[in-house]
């Protein structure tokens, strides 16, 4: 496990120093992205100016939980994005060179693309909670920052376990463009709190992508919201433990998935 | 001692047959059929250490399943496959550290990393020591000359360069066994060469053991002693090189079109091989009969508007041993 990680590190590094030899254009690409969710970060808050709040939700609240899932999404896609690539590694047998050395295969896979346009996502969060961070009313004791680093983690952690049984479903179905997309589309709802859905979507973003884990549900720690009032403190801290199942449970099904393409090829 | 063991290996993989038409798209939806194909089909091997043995067949004749449960990609549906000890699927990842690889087709090196970056890397994930590393690059850069390009990215080399760095990267971690999947596919004359004679020199100083497949004659002729040839997943011919080539190696194939549907007698002289529209592709033994001679038997019944004449790679003596399955059998038995 320790030497798997610390080939992803090589890899990783290797793959973060090659994309630094076009300067230029992967400046634009970061900040592309980046300006890309600011504006319609900015529409949102044009939004709050005008109705002052959102339900029970603050404008400060409501970027607290933008600014989480925007950070850790990037995060998330710096070092998972390549597993949504695992059917395209099947195709053209690249999976199988991976296979053949003593390494975890996900941290070939993982380690093939450090992806560049998370620091865009990544910047704007930090940027995002510069200029917003007394909106949220957060008193940031030492336990607070604690449980904000370990929120992080486990944020990433969900993104990455989502990836892994996408890139694990591409074991039985090949092609996992449509997932991916689903994903993607997704994930953009948990950027709110995922409250002011309907049921079913609720129903996707708790149980079947649980991004409302990313997001919603950890902010709880934080924000002094109606809403969070209804469970016990400890449950919103608690919460983070999900991620070690969710990534536990992703782990075990891309272990079936590699057991069945080693029975059946590709 | 054999260092790989095989036996009664068979790798079978069920197909969903796809039927034409929506209607048929949906039908095999709900109730599909499905076809049992035996890629792998109860096959017997032993190889030595050391030794450099030429795995040949047509495409599709079970060689990449074969290597793939080497290899311990495949898992086999019944038998034994044992390489040092080591069953492969069992212990992927204590026996990858065994083995080599090299597809011809594919890369093992990082595209955009220069290519000592990428030797590098594999140094880290076989943890390789330092000093074994170092006494390896020098080998491999005298051998294969391969420190002109070694600052340079992957994707920047030709094929020829490339596969010379795929082979020295498949031996970095001093592996027992190596496995070359078409190592020299695509190649020009000199660099297949030279592939060959690095080959046949690191089998010579580090003893590795060789399995080679290829669809080129000469890979076979210059390199193994010993060819495994196999068809529709059973071995059909595992033995010394020099049998088969002296029975097989001296065919050529006669490309003829004829300016008329041509009916040719086959006789202990030559054989059709294959009809495409007025075009035959006549197989001879240039023992039996000259080319000279038989185009002008030829074109004494029909009128021939062009001709060429073909080396006899591999896959057409395979495909005759193989289209002429109970004569070759025996020619083979009689070997």
């Amino acid at each position: 496990m320790l030497h798997d990680l610390y080939c992803y590190y090589r890899l990783a590094g290797a793959s973060f120093r090659s994309s630094l030899i076009n300067r230029f254009s992967l400046v634009f690409y970061i900040f592309g992205l980046g300006l890309t969710y600011l504006s319609s970060f900015f529409g949102i808050w044009i939004i709050m100016q005008r109705f002052g709040s959102i339900g029970a939700w603050t404008l400060g609240q409501i970027v607290f939980i933008y600014m989480l899932c925007l950070g850790t999404y990037g995060i998330g896609g710096m070092i998972f994005i390549n597993l949504s690539e695992v059917g395209n590694l099947v195709k053209r047998g690249e999976l199988d060179v991976m296979l053949l050395r003593p390494i975890n295969p996900v941290a070939s896979i993982i380690g093939v693309r450090f992806e560049m346009g998370g620091f865009g996502h990544f910047f704007a969060a930090i940027a995002i909670f510069l200029v917003f961070h007394k909106e949220f009313h957060i008193d940031w004791t030492a336990e607070k920052i604690v449980f904000f680093v370990l929120t992080i983690f486990s944020a990433i952690l969900i993104q990455g376990a989502i990836r892994l049984a996408i890139g694990a479903c591409a074991f039985y179905i090949t092609d996992t463009g449509g997932l991916n997309n689903l994903y993607n589309s997704f994930r953009e709802f948990a950027f709110y709190p995922v409250t002011l859905f309907n049921g079913i979507i609720k129903f996707i973003l708790f149980a079947i992508l649980p991004m409302a884990f990313v997001s919603y549900v950890p902010a709880g720690i934080f924000l002094d919201n109606p809403e969070y009032a209804a469970l016990p403190h400890w449950v919103w801290k608690v919460s983070l433990l999900y991620s070690v199942v969710l990534i536990t449970l992703a782990s075990r099904f891309w272990k079936i998935g590699l057991r069945h393409y080693s029975s059946t090829g590709s | 001692m054999n260092l790989i063991r095989i036996e009664n290996l068979s790798k079978h993989f069920v197909i969903n047959k796809r039927q034409s038409g929506i209607g048929g798209v949906i039908k095999s939806m709900f109730k599909p059929e499905r076809l049992l194909k035996k890629a792998v089909d109860s096959i017997d091997m032993q190889i030595a250490a050391g030794e450099i043995v030429g795995f040949i067949g047509p495409n599709g004749a079970g060689k990449s399943t074969t290597i793939k449960m080497l290899t311990g990609i495949l898992v086999p549906t019944a038998g034994t496959v044992e390489v040092g000890g080591i069953v492969p699927y069992k212990q992927r990842k204590a026996y990858t550290k065994n083995i080599g690889v090299v597809f011809g087709q594919r890369t093992q090196l990082w595209w955009n990393l220069p290519v000592d970056e990428s030797f590098d890397l594999l140094r880290t994930i076989y943890r390789i020591p330092r000093p074994a590393y170092q006494k390896n690059i020098e080998l491999f850069t005298e051998v294969l000359g391969i420190d002109e390009f070694l600052h340079m990215p992957v994707r920047q080399l030709s094929l020829g360069q490339r596969m010379r760095c795929e082979i020295a990267a498949s031996l970095l971690h001093n592996p027992k066994v190596v496995f070359l999947d078409e190592p020299t596919i695509g190649l020009d004359v000199v660099a297949k060469e030279r592939i060959r004679e690095f080959i046949a020199k690191i089998n010579r100083e580090t003893g590795v053991t060789v399995i080679l497949t290829t669809h080129d004659m000469s890979d076979i002729e210059k390199l193994c002693k010993r060819i495994v040839i196999i068809d529709l997943g059973k071995i059909i011919y595992d033995g010394n090189i020099d049998e088969i080539k002296d029975r097989f190696g001296k065919d050529r194939m006669l490309v003829v079109d004829f300016d008329e549907p041509a009916t040719i007698q086959d006789c202990d002289l030559h054989t059709t091989m294959k009809t495409e529209g007025l075009r035959r592709l006549i197989l001879f033994n240039r023992d039996k009969i000259s080319a000279i001679d038989l185009i002008t038997k030829l074109s004494a019944q029909y009128k021939i508007n062009d001709f060429a004449l073909q080396e006899t790679e591999i896959d057409n003596i395979i495909r005759h041993i193989y289209e002429n399955k109970t004569e070759s059998a025996a020619v083979l038995r009689a070997i």
